[in-house]
């Protein structure tokens, strides 16, 4: 039985993050550029004031006048690239990333419900998955279908890094 | 207190007492339950016979006696049973009451009796030629009260039978014999007929009938119900459910009863189409509560009836069982199964896919498991048919369950799976059983009040491939606030790809279970999968509510949920397909009006997407840039602060309620923003909520 090492081997990269941008000029235009033909007779809704129930008053700051950073396009989630270099398993290996785990005597418990890839092991193979931002760490696992005892856990930490990748050996 | 005063209330003392000892309480009128009388020193039960659950009625030490032949009599609704201590029959009350009825039994005991539910006469069986079936007057008015009377010979009805009961209206009585044999006894010409065998064999201690006229015996040495329809040609035996086991066995029930009450939930049901037997009426699988102990996941709901799923749109009430592979022919799988406490596990799959799960299709027998998650592997079949098919799990205390019929105790869950032909990869957002969550702010282009409820969807996707080429993509989430008068559609875009890439007659869109005519939005090049055209047609406010789930004691159950499975053609390289989330987006329902920078209603012209993705070509460009939208082409859908109309949250959220601004319910949000996403990484998080801010219930 082979076994496979599971890398997770750190990106060096500035974060550069998608759509930077934007704002500035021409914005707030407010009235219609174009005419939809009937004219605006419908008044705008009111917005009413937040009512604070009995605790403490946080800065005195609404999201209306937030400003958002320039180049910070508000994801909440990043983006894993899995590599696997493991050859073809005929059906008899099974790759899953999965969010919740927990260790016990024997090794892991994966909760498989809360996985974000599962695939059969089919070769050299590149997967992309949205991770959230709060996953620190992933567990990686290579089912045996056959010898399920021999399955393989680990657990991949987020490097914090512009291009987060594991790569499976 | 004076002497008189003391006087008269010892009188309604006495008078009292005196009553409770005379007239003990009858059973309600013809009560659903059907009650068994076990043991040497005789103990009643209640026995539900959808399930075979059963519970004691008899409190220790209310009788010393060993009593049989038990019967419901419907005249007075009291029991009735042979007492072999006094010889006699004892009448038994709801209240543990035994009352010995002072009946000339001419020194003959009974293990085999009913009550006709026409007649107030109690009628008896014991076989050989001496013996034969007698009657017993219960109307006290009657010439012959408690005077047996032998009505048939036994010469003429010589019958190895351990119980019988009326029918509920033809006036016959009817029992199965030792050897299974099913007879019907006309008591007004004394005549017995055999109706053929049921296919049963055993001592059937106890026989009981429904409204229905529906036979049920129940066998003593394994507790085994069946069920007959009296009213076929070849009536046959049909295991029903897994009662009490006894060595000394009688059964009665009110005949004029249905098995179950309508709409009361007795039970957990599977979820399968029936035609893997779910429902009562198919006698499908159900468990009762037990002692509510036992279950599959962490919990278990009880239904008065199956709430049936059909392929690709299986119930998500089911939480004990993860399934690791999607199963290949011939190879192995594993599977975990999740339960709260020892039972013995038993698991069917329809490899053949003939829509039923026949006996060796049974992979999992008895198997015992403990509190805790078990991982289990199992092999499909070699010939297994390829596509979508059903797998049950049932977990019970009770030995040697079936695909069908009732359990005393655990659960049952029906799974939707697929046998694959090749190995495929699965990649979910934000997890297979996990919600991201959308939120959306509806008065585009106008700032609105960032409460972030205007819509509000928890939401999973899925695509799945094989090797590089997609073959489909998986949609289903659930509408859980809608804080807008607008009325507002909602889609998703598949970015990168064609509608000519999806097979629209193999792909399915079903809202609340309901199949939708279309799923993809036709006069479009890009693949749009239209949700819904107005979400205020699913979505409605509580009483003295304005909106549906935003405002404090407005909550409701979830009104709308949605599954779709979009269909690619072959061959569409998988990296063509844009990131989770692909491109959710709100646009204006047809024919209603937006705010006043529309000067009409907008409809579809009228879009809201996540900040940075553009607009679909439904969208009118110069709606760009009016009000406060400060769209560029750099990006789409920001304010001059970079503030966004919606949000992707990659979890389940607690959203503000209504007219909260966000950052009152979530305090670290804003710090969150400022540091450009760098710290509060977790601000959404209800332990970082100001709870008093966000919607309750």
């Amino acid at each position: 039985m082979s076994s496979h090492s599971l890398i997770a081997p750190l990106c060096l990269s500035l974060a550069i993050t998608a759509c930077g941008g934007g704002g500035g000029g021409g914005g707030g235009n407010n009235t219609a550029s174009t005419a939809d033909s009937d004219s605006a007779n419908i008044t705008p809704a009111p917005v009413q004031q937040p009512v604070v129930v009995d605790e403490p008053q946080p800065p005195a700051e609404t999201t209306a006048d937030l400003q958002v950073p320039e180049g910070f396009d508000l994801r909440q989630d990043y983006t894993l690239t899995v590599t696997s270099y493991i050859g073809d398993s005929g059906g008899n290996e099974f790759l899953t990333i999965c969010r919740n785990y927990s260790e016990n005597a024997d090794g892991f418990d994966v909760d498989l419900k809360s996985c974000l890839l599962k695939t059969y092991v089919a070769g050299n193979s590149d997967y992309t998955v949205q991770a959230r931002n709060t996953d620190d760490t992933l567990l990686v696992s290579i089912w045996k279908l056959d010898t399920p005892d021999q399955t393989q856990h680990r657990v991949w930490q987020r490097q914090y890094r512009d291009e987060e990748f594991i790569e499976i050996r | 207190m004076t002497n008189m005063k003391r006087k008269i209330l010892g009188l309604v003392s006495l008078l009292s007492c005196t009553t409770s000892l005379t007239y003990a309480l009858p059973f309600e009128r013809c009560p659903g339950e059907a009650f068994l009388i076990q043991d040497r020193v005789a103990q009643l039960y209640s026995v539900d016979l959808a399930t075979g659950f059963s519970k004691p009625l008899s409190t220790p030490g209310w009788t010393s006696a060993k009593m049989n032949a038990l019967a419901f009599n419907l005249s007075d609704s009291y029991l009735y049973a042979y007492n072999y201590e006094t010889g006699s029959i004892s009448r038994l009350g709801a209240d543990n009451s035994v009352v010995e009825l002072n009946a000339n039994m001419q020194g003959l005991s009974f293990f085999v009796g009913d009550i006709s539910p026409t007649e107030n006469a109690y009628y008896f069986y014991r076989s050989g030629s001496d013996y034969g079936l007698y009657r017993l007057s219960l109307d006290s008015l009657s010439d012959d009260y408690l005077s047996l009377q032998k009505v048939i010979s036994g010469a003429a009805l010589n019958l190895k039978i351990y119980d019988m009961a009326f029918h509920p209206s033809n006036g016959m009585v009817y029992a199965v014999d030792n050897q299974g044999a099913l007879w019907k006894i006309d008591i007004s010409n004394n005549t017995a007929e055999k109706l053929g065998n049921t296919g049963e064999s055993g001592t059937f201690g106890a026989a009981y009938f429904d409204v229905d006229g529906n036979l049920y015996i129940s066998r003593n040495n394994d507790g085994l119900i069946f069920q007959i329809d009296v009213s076929q040609s070849t009536p046959k035996a049909v295991r029903f459910a897994s009662g009490p086991a006894s060595s000394n066995n009688d059964g009665a029930r009110c005949a004029l009863a249905p098995i179950v009450t309508s709409g009361i939930a007795i039970a957990d049901f599977g979820s399968a189409p029936d035609s893997y037997a779910s429902s009562l009426q198919n006698n499908g699988a159900r468990h009762a509560k037990g002692n509510g102990e036992l279950y599959l996941g962490a919990s278990i709901s009880y239904e008065a009836d199956a709430k049936l799923s059909e392929l690709g749109n299986a119930t998500t009430e089911n939480d004990g069982v993860a399934f690791l592979n999607t199963p290949l022919r011939g190879k192995s799988a594993l599977v975990s199964v999740e339960s709260s406490g020892a039972g013995l596990l038993s698991a069917w799959a329809d490899w053949n896919g003939d829509g039923n799960f026949s006996d060796d299709e049974q992979w999992l027998v008895d198997h015992p498991v403990a509190a805790g998650t078990a991982m289990l592997s199992y092999t499909a079949p070699t010939d297994a048919a390829i596509g979508e098919s059903w797998m049950r799990f049932r977990l019970s205390t009770t030995p040697r369950l079936t695909s069908q019929g009732g359990a005393p105790d655990g659960e049952v869950e029906d799974y939707a799976i697929e046998i694959a032909e090749q190995p495929a990869t699965t990649i979910f957002y934000p997890g297979e059983n996990d919600r991201a969550t959308l939120a959306f702010e509806d008065n585009w282009p106008l700032m609105g009040d960032y409460d972030m409820n205007d819509v509000v969807i928890q939401y999973r996707l899925a695509k799945r491939q094989l090797g590089n080429s997609l073959t489909h993509i998986e949609i289903e989430g659930e509408v859980v606030a809608h804080g807008a008068s607008y009325h507002n559609g909602f889609a998703f875009r598949l970015p990168g790809l064609n509608r000519d890439d999806v097979i629209e007659a193999l792909s399915h869109l079903s809202i609340n279970g309901l199949p939708q005519a279309s799923v993809m939005e036709p006069d479009q090049d890009d693949a749009i999968v239209i949700i819904a055209e107005d979400l205020h047609q699913y979505t409605t406010p509580g009483e003295n509510c304005r909106y549906y789930r935003t405002e404090p004691g407005c909550g409701s159950n979830i009104q709308m949920r949605f599954s779709a499975t979009i269909t690619l053609q072959t061959g569409v390289p998988s990296e063509r397909l844009g990131d989770f989330p692909f491109d959710p987006f709100l646009f204006a329902t047809p024919g209603y009006a937006r705010n006043y920078l529309f000067g009409e209603a907008p409809g579809r012209r009228f879009e809201i997407h996540l900040r940075g993705m553009a607009p679909t070509s439904a969208f009118q460009q110069n709606f760009l840039g009016r009000g406060d939208d400060a769209s560029n082409t750099n990006v789409y859908y920001v304010n001059q602060n970079n503030m966004p109309w919606a949000m992707n949250i990659p979890a389940k959220w607690d959203y503000p309620s209504e007219y909260m601004d966000i950052h009152y319910a979530y305090p670290k949000f804003h710090d969150h923003i400022r540091s450009s996403g760098k710290e509060h990484l977790d601000w959404y998080n209800r332990e970082n909520a100001n709870t008093k801010n966000i919607f309750n219930r």
